[in-house]
C-alpha cells in the first residue's frame, strides 16, 4: 500500500509538467481549483480548469507547437489531454462561454474540444466556439477545417466558411449563414483584450539561415478623409514571403 | 505699451505653431518604424500633419499621414521598405485650417531633413559562433517561439519574450542565454526545462531583437534563435471602462531682452486623454502669465468629448467653415460637430471675445465732450478703452450627394453684447484737460492729483464733489449708451457652394457665395425701413434712401431680429434685402458679396484650372477681418507632370483688378504670368528649381491732375499768400521681373553632405518715372535685389553634424540720384554644431553668427547660441537653448546687447 502511495505520488509528479504558458492577460483569471490567480508566465497544466471573470480575458500558447488558446469574459475551461513521446494531446473541455483557438498542426492525435451538446475534433485548424452551458453551441471556423459531432444525435457534420454551425441537445447539427452582428461581437472580443485582428503565422527564424521564409498576412486599411470630412477607406490584403 | 509692442513681437515666435518631436538617430534595417510628435495645436485646428519621407538616394519626398492618438500626440509608420538603405530622411509638416504651414525642423526642413541611419543587416544579425561557450556547431533547433511573434508589433504594456523547446531532449537550462538587443539578459529570465521567458518592463518603443542560444547536456550547440519585434507605446489598461488614457503636464519660461525692453512669460499645460472606446475625452489647461482681465484671455481650456459620429467641445475651439466668413477664429463655448455618412454639420455657439471693463488707469472713463454754449456748462463723461463680449451662433451643413455633387450650406451671426460693458468704473481715472482746468472753482485742488497724463481724479470722486470743483449750474452727465470708444457692431454672414464632379472627379466644377450684412453701431439700430427714408440731407420721404435706391417698404425688420438687427451705419448701406429689385440678381451683385467659381480638368498628366472670383468692398467678418476686399480675379493655371515626375512644369496666368466699382475710382490691373520648371533627375544627381514671374500693375491712367486753390492770408493789411497749386498724380505702372533658382545636391564627402544654392534676381521698374511729365513730389518706385545662398549640412557620425549658411544679399529702391532712393546690402553667416546622444545629453546644439548691413542702415551683429535636450527615463523631458546677441547699430555705436533664453519641461504619463 505504502508503495503504491509512491508510485502515485510519482506519477503525479511526472505529470506536472507544464504544457502551456499565459502569455497575456485583462483583468481577473483563476485557476478554479486552487483559485490562485493567473498572470503573465503562468505555467499551465494537464487538468488545470480555468476561470476568467467578465471584462477579462487570458491567453495561453501550448509549449510543444506553439497553438494558442484565448479565453474570453465569462468562461469556464478545462484543459486535459496526455503527454506521450514530447507531444501534447490538447483535449479542453469548454463548460461555458467563449474561446478562440489557433491549433498547428498537431503532432500527437487530434485536438478536441468538448463541449457538454458537442466534440470538435481537427489536426490543425482556427475558429472560434461559444457555448451557453449546455442550451446551445456555436462554431465559427476562421481557418482550416473542423469537424463537430453530436453525440445526442451521432451526426457529424464540417465546419464550411463563412457559416455559424449550431449544435443543440437532440438535434442535428446546423448551419446558419453568420451574420455581421455575429462578426461584430467577435471583433468586438478582439478589440476588448486588444488582439489583433489579422492571424500571423510564426515560423521560427534562423539567423544563419536565408532559405527561413517567413511569410506574413497582413491586412492594410487606409482610411483618408479631406477637409470636407469626406471619406474613403482602402482594405488591402497581402502576404509577404 | 510700446515695450509690449516690442515684447510681443519679440516672442511672437514662442506662440507659433509647434511641433514637438524627438529626432531619432537610428534604427533597425527593414524594420517598420514609428514616428511620434505632438504640436500646439487642437486637432479641429489642423488640416493636415503629415510625414515625408524619403530613402538615402532619392530626391522626393513621399507624405504619410500622422496618425492622431489623442493629446495633441501624432503617429506614423515608417514601412519596412523604406528602412533598407544607408539611411531614411524625413521631416514633418503641418498644415492648419487657415492654411499656415510649419514645419519640422523648423528651418529649411526639405533641403535639410532629418535622418536615420539604417543599421544594416550585418549590424542586426550579427555571426553566429560568436560565444566560446558553444564549442559544438550547429544543430537545427526545433524550439518555438511563443511570443511576441516574429515581426509582430505588441503593446509596451504587453512585452512577454517566450521561447519553448518542450519537444527538444536533455537541453542544459543552465547553459541557456538570452540577449534582448544584445544585452545579456539571461539572469533576469525565467528559465525552465521547457521553456524560458522574459519579462522586461523597461522596454523601449521600437525594434528590438531577441536572440537565445540553445545547448544541450553534452555541449552540442544549437543555431542561435533570434527574431525581432515592434513595441508600440503603452495604451493603458485595456480592458473595462477605460481602455486607454495618458496625461502628460508642461512648463515652460521664455525671458528675453531686446533693446533694453526685457519680458519674461512663463506657460503650464495639463493634458489628460481618457478613452473610454465609445467615447474619447480630451481636457487640456493651459495657464499663462500674461493672463490679464485688461486683455482677451491668454490662458486657454477645453474639454473634448468624441464619440463615432458627434463631436463636441467645451471651451475653446477653432471651428473652420470656409475662408470667407470663418477660418479658425478662436471661439470660447460649445461647438458640435457630427459626421455620419453624406452628412457632416458644425454648429457654435459662444463669444469670440470677452468683456472686458478696461483699466481703470488707463482713460476707462473720458470727458468725451461739454457743451459750453449756454452759461452753464454740461459735462459729459463716457467709457473709453472697453470690449464688448462678443457673441457667435453659426453653423455649416455639408451634403455629398453619391460621388459627384457635394453642396453646403453656412450662417453665421456675431453680436457685440451691449450690456456687458458698464456705464461706469468707480477706481477710473478721469483727466482734465488744460481749458476745463482754467473753470475750475478755486479750492478744489486737493481732490486731484496728477501723472504723467495730467490732472486727474477718480470718477467716484467727481460724482460726489463735482459741484465743489465746477460753478454752480454746471451739470455732468454719464452717458449709459454711445460711448466714445468702440462701437458694438452686428454681422451676419451666410453662403453656400456647390462642387460637381464628372468622370472619376476628373472634371470638378465648384461654385459658390458668401453673404455679408454688418451693423458698425448697433446704438443707432432702425426699427423699420422709413427710418432709411429720411437719413442725412434727404428729408423727403419719397421711398428711396438718399432719394435714390427705392426701398421695399413691405419689408418688416423685426422679422430679422433674431439673427440681425438693421441700423442706419450698415455695409453695405442697404442690404439687399431692404431694396426692392430682382432677387437673385440682387443678391449676387450686391457689394457685400463673395461669388466664385472653378473649373478643374485632370488628363493627360495635366492639371488644369480656370477660375474667377469677386470680393465685393462691402463684405466683412468680424471673426476674419483680415479678408481683402474690392477686387476681382480671374486665373488660368497649368500643372504638367512627365517623366514619371521627374519633371514638373508649372504656368499661371491671372488678372486681379482691385477696385471694382470704376464709377468710384479708377481700377488698378495687375496681370501676373509665372512659369515654374522642377527637374528631379533622379537619385545621385542634383535637383533644380527654377521660376520666373513677371508682373505688370496699372491703372491706364495717363494723366495729372492740377489742383489750384486761392488762398489769402491777411496779417493786418499784408497779404502773405494768395495761391496754391498742387499736383494730384494717381498714375500707376509697375513691370516687375522675378527670376530664382536653387540647386540641392546630396553627396558624400568625409560624411553625407546636402549643398543648396540659391539665387534671386529681382527687379521692379516704375513706368512713370519714364514719362515726360512728373509731379515734382512723386516717389519713384523703382527697386532691384540680388540674393545669393549657399548652405551645407555635414552629417560626419551619428553623434555630430553642423550645418553652414552664407547669405548675401543688396537691395536698393527709388531713383538713384534722387533724395529718397535706397541702397542696402546684406551679410550673414551662420555656424551650428549639434553633438548627439552624449552622456546624460540627448543634444547639444551651438552656434554663432555674423550679420552686417551696410550703406543706408548700419549694423553689425554677432549671435551666439547654445541649447541641449535631456531625457529622463522616457517621461521627463528638459529643453532648453540661450541666445545671445552684440549688437553695434550704428558705425561707431555700441548697442545694448539682447538676450533669450527659453526652458521647457514635459512630464508625460501614459
Amino acid at each position: 500500500m505504502r508503495y503504491t502511495f509512491f508510485l502515485l505520488l510519482f506519477t503525479l509528479n511526472l505529470a506536472s509538467e507544464p504544457i502551456a504558458i499565459v502569455t497575456k492577460v485583462r483583468g481577473k483569471t483563476l485557476l478554479t481549483g486552487t483559485k490562485n490567480k493567473l498572470k503573465v508566465n503562468s505555467p499551465i497544466y494537464l487538468e488545470d480548469e480555468i476561470l476568467v471573470s467578465s471584462k477579462s480575458f487570458l491567453k495561453c500558447i501550448f509549449l510543444d507547437d506553439g497553438s494558442s488558446l484565448n479565453v474570453y469574459p465569462e468562461t469556464s475551461l478545462q484543459i486535459t489531454g496526455s503527454i506521450a513521446d514530447r507531444k501534447i494531446q490538447k483535449e479542453i473541455t469548454l463548460n461555458y462561454g467563449s474561446i478562440q483557438t489557433q491549433i498547428n498542426p498537431q503532432l500527437n492525435g487530434e485536438f478536441k474540444l468538448l463541449t457538454k451538446n458537442s466534440e470538435l475534433t481537427c489536426e490543425e485548424c482556427a475558429f472560434w466556439a461559444l457555448t451557453m452551458e449546455g442550451i446551445e453551441d456555436k462554431f465559427y471556423k476562421i481557418n482550416n477545417s473542423a469537424t463537430v459531432y453530436n453525440p445526442s444525435v451521432e451526426f457529424y457534420l464540417e465546419i464550411p466558411s463563412d457559416s455559424t454551425l449550431f449544435s443543440i441537445q437532440g438535434k442535428d447539427p446546423y448551419l446558419k449563414e453568420t451574420s455581421v452582428s455575429e462578426q461584430k461581437h467577435f471583433e468586438l472580443l478582439l478589440l476588448d483584450a486588444e488582439e489583433s485582428l489579422t492571424k500571423i503565422e510564426q515560423t521560427l527564424e534562423m539567423a544563419d539561415s536565408d532559405s527561413v521564409s517567413t511569410p506574413l498576412e497582413n491586412i492594410l486599411r487606409i482610411k483618408l478623409k479631406n477637409a470636407a470630412n469626406e471619406e474613403r477607406e482602402l482594405i488591402l490584403t497581402y502576404t509577404r514571403e | 505699451m510700446k515695450s509690449f509692442i516690442i515684447a510681443l513681437s519679440l516672442f511672437s515666435g514662442i506662440f507659433a505653431n509647434k511641433i514637438i518631436h524627438e529626432r531619432v538617430d537610428s534604427a533597425a534595417f527593414g524594420q517598420p518604424f514609428i514616428i511620434d510628435a505632438f504640436i500646439n495645436k487642437e486637432h479641429g485646428e489642423v488640416h493636415r500633419f503629415t510625414l515625408l519621407i524619403r530613402s538615402a538616394g532619392n530626391t522626393e519626398f513621399q507624405e504619410l499621414p500622422l496618425i492622431y492618438k489623442g493629446s495633441y500626440r501624432y503617429a506614423g509608420i515608417i514601412p519596412g521598405n523604406f528602412m533598407k538603405r544607408e539611411y531614411l530622411e524625413y521631416y514633418l509638416m503641418l498644415e492648419l485650417a487657415d492654411f499656415n504651414r510649419s514645419t519640422f525642423p523648423q528651418i529649411n526642413a526639405k533641403f535639410n531633413p532629418l535622418r536615420i541611419a539604417i543599421i544594416s543587416q550585418d549590424q542586426t544579425e550579427p555571426e553566429t559562433n560568436t560565444k566560446e561557450d558553444f564549442d559544438i556547431v550547429a544543430l537545427p533547433p526545433e524550439a518555438i517561439i511563443l511570443s511576441p511573434a516574429p515581426g509582430a508589433s505588441i503593446a509596451r504594456k504587453d512585452v512577454f519574450i517566450a521561447l519553448s523547446y518542450f519537444t527538444l531532449e536533455e537541453i542544459d537550462p543552465s547553459k541557456i542565454q538570452i540577449y534582448l538587443d544584445d544585452n545579456d539578459m539571461t539572469s533576469f529570465a525565467h528559465i525552465d526545462s521547457t521553456y524560458l521567458s522574459l519579462q522586461y518592463e523597461n522596454i523601449t518603443p521600437g525594434t528590438h531583437q531577441v536572440k537565445v542560444h540553445l545547448t544541450n547536456i553534452y555541449g552540442q550547440k544549437f543555431d542561435n534563435i533570434q527574431w525581432k519585434f515592434n513595441v508600440t507605446p503603452s495604451e493603458g489598461a485595456g480592458m473595462g471602462l477605460v481602455k486607454n488614457q495618458s496625461r502628460s503636464f508642461r512648463a515652460g519660461f521664455q525671458s528675453g531682452s531686446a533693446n533694453s525692453n526685457t519680458q519674461n512669460v512663463g506657460t503650464a499645460s495639463l493634458y489628460y486623454f481618457i478613452d473610454l472606446e465609445w467615447l474619447k475625452i480630451d481636457a487640456q489647461y493651459d495657464k499663462s502669465s500674461l493672463e490679464n482681465k485688461f486683455y482677451q484671455p491668454f490662458d486657454r481650456y477645453k474639454i473634448k468629448f468624441a464619440s463615432e459620429f458627434l463631436e463636441v467641445n467645451f471651451g475653446d475651439s477653432h471651428p473652420f467653415f470656409d475662408e470667407y466668413s470663418l477660418r479658425g477664429h478662436p471661439v470660447r463655448g460649445l461647438h458640435f460637430i457630427f459626421s455620419r455618412g453624406p452628412v457632416y454639420g458644425q454648429l457654435i455657439s459662444g463669444e469670440s471675445a470677452r468683456a472686458v471693463q478696461g483699466d481703470p488707469e488707463k482713460n476707462a472713463m473720458v470727458i468725451s465732450h461739454v457743451d459750453s454754449t449756454t452759461a452753464n456748462w454740461t459735462f459729459y463723461l463716457s467709457r473709453n478703452n472697453y470690449t464688448f463680449k462678443r457673441d457667435v451662433w453659426g453653423g455649416n451643413l455639408i451634403l455629398s450627394l453619391g460621388k459627384k455633387i457635394k453642396w453646403d450650406i453656412n450662417f453665421l451671426k456675431v453680436q457685440d453684447n451691449t450690456p456687458t460693458v458698464s456705464a461706469s468704473v468707480n477706481n477710473a481715472r478721469v483727466y482734465f484737460a488744460s481749458p476745463l482746468q482754467e473753470r475750475m472753482v478755486s479750492g478744489s485742488d486737493n481732490i486731484f492729483s496728477e501723472d504723467f497724463q495730467g490732472l486727474y481724479t477718480t470718477y467716484s470722486d467727481l460724482l460726489s464733489e463735482f459741484n465743489g470743483i465746477f460753478p454752480d449750474g454746471d451739470s455732468l452727465v454719464v452717458l449709459a449708451s454711445n460711448f466714445v470708444g468702440d462701437k458694438p457692431k452686428g454681422n451676419f454672414i451666410w453662403g453656400s457652394n456647390i462642387q460637381l464632379g464628372f468622370d472619376e472627379s476628373r472634371i470638378l466644377y465648384t461654385t459658390g457665395f458668401s453673404f455679408s450684412m454688418l451693423n458698425q453701431n448697433r446704438w443707432n439700430n432702425i426699427n423699420s425701413t422709413t427710418q432709411l427714408d429720411t437719413v442725412a440731407f434727404d428729408s423727403t420721404i419719397d421711398g428711396k434712401y438718399l432719394e435714390h435706391v427705392t426701398l421695399d417698404s413691405t419689408v418688416t425688420l423685426s422679422q430679422y431680429e433674431s439673427n440681425f438687427y438693421f441700423g442706419s451705419e450698415m455695409m453695405p448701406m442697404i442690404p439687399y434685402l431692404l431694396s426692392s429689385g430682382p432677387g437673385i440678381s440682387n443678391l449676387l451683385n450686391s457689394t457685400s458679396v463673395i461669388r466664385h467659381s472653378s473649373l478643374q480638368l485632370r488628363y493627360l498628366n495635366n492639371r488644369i484650372e480656370i477660375g474667377n472670383k469677386q470680393v465685393g468692398a462691402d463684405y466683412f467678418s468680424l471673426l476674419n477681418p483680415g479678408l481683402k476686399t474690392n477686387y476681382s480675379e480671374s486665373f488660368f493655371s497649368d500643372r504638367i507632370n512627365l517623366f514619371q515626375n521627374k519633371l514638373l512644369l508649372f504656368y499661371k496666368n491671372s488678372k486681379i483688378t482691385e477696385g471694382i466699382y470704376a464709377q468710384i475710382s479708377k481700377p488698378v490691373n495687375t496681370n501676373t504670368s509665372l512659369f515654374n520648371i522642377a527637374l528631379f533627375p533622379g537619385s545621385g544627381l542634383p535637383s533644380f528649381n527654377i521660376s520666373f514671374r513677371n508682373s505688370t500693375r496699372s491703372n491706364d491712367l495717363k494723366t495729372l491732375n492740377f489742383i489750384s486753390d486761392s488762398l489769402t492770408i491777411m496779417d493786418g493789411i499784408t497779404v502773405l499768400d494768395t495761391i496754391g497749386i498742387d499736383t494730384v498724380d494717381q498714375r500707376v505702372n509697375l513691370l516687375t521681373n522675378q527670376f530664382n533658382i536653387s540647386m540641392t545636391n546630396h553627396f558624400h564627402l568625409g560624411g553625407d553632405q546636402v549643398l543648396s544654392v540659391n539665387i534671386l534676381n529681382y527687379k521692379q521698374t516704375d513706368n512713370i518715372g519714364n514719362e515726360l511729365i512728373q509731379s515734382p513730389e512723386y516717389f519713384i518706385k523703382n527697386a532691384e535685389s540680388e540674393s545669393y545662398g549657399i548652405s551645407l549640412k555635414t552629417v560626419y557620425n551619428k553623434y555630430w553634424e553642423s550645418s553652414i549658411y552664407l547669405s548675401l544679399s543688396t537691395y536698393n529702391f527709388g531713383q538713384k540720384g534722387s533724395q529718397h532712393y535706397m541702397k542696402q546690402d546684406h551679410q550673414s553667416w551662420t555656424i551650428n554644431l549639434q553633438q548627439f546622444s552624449q552622456g546624460i545629453f540627448d543634444r547639444v546644439s551651438y552656434g554663432v553668427g555674423y550679420f552686417t548691413g551696410r550703406n543706408s542702415t548700419y549694423f553689425t551683429q554677432y549671435n551666439l547660441k547654445w541649447g541641449f535636450s535631456i531625457h529622463f527615463l522616457d517621461i521627463l523631458t528638459l529643453n532648453s537653448q540661450i541666445e545671445y546677441r552684440i549688437k553695434y547699430l550704428g558705425a561707431e555705436t555700441k548697442s545694448v546687447n539682447d538676450y533669450f533664453l527659453t526652458m521647457n519641461v514635459s512630464y508625460d504619463l501614459k
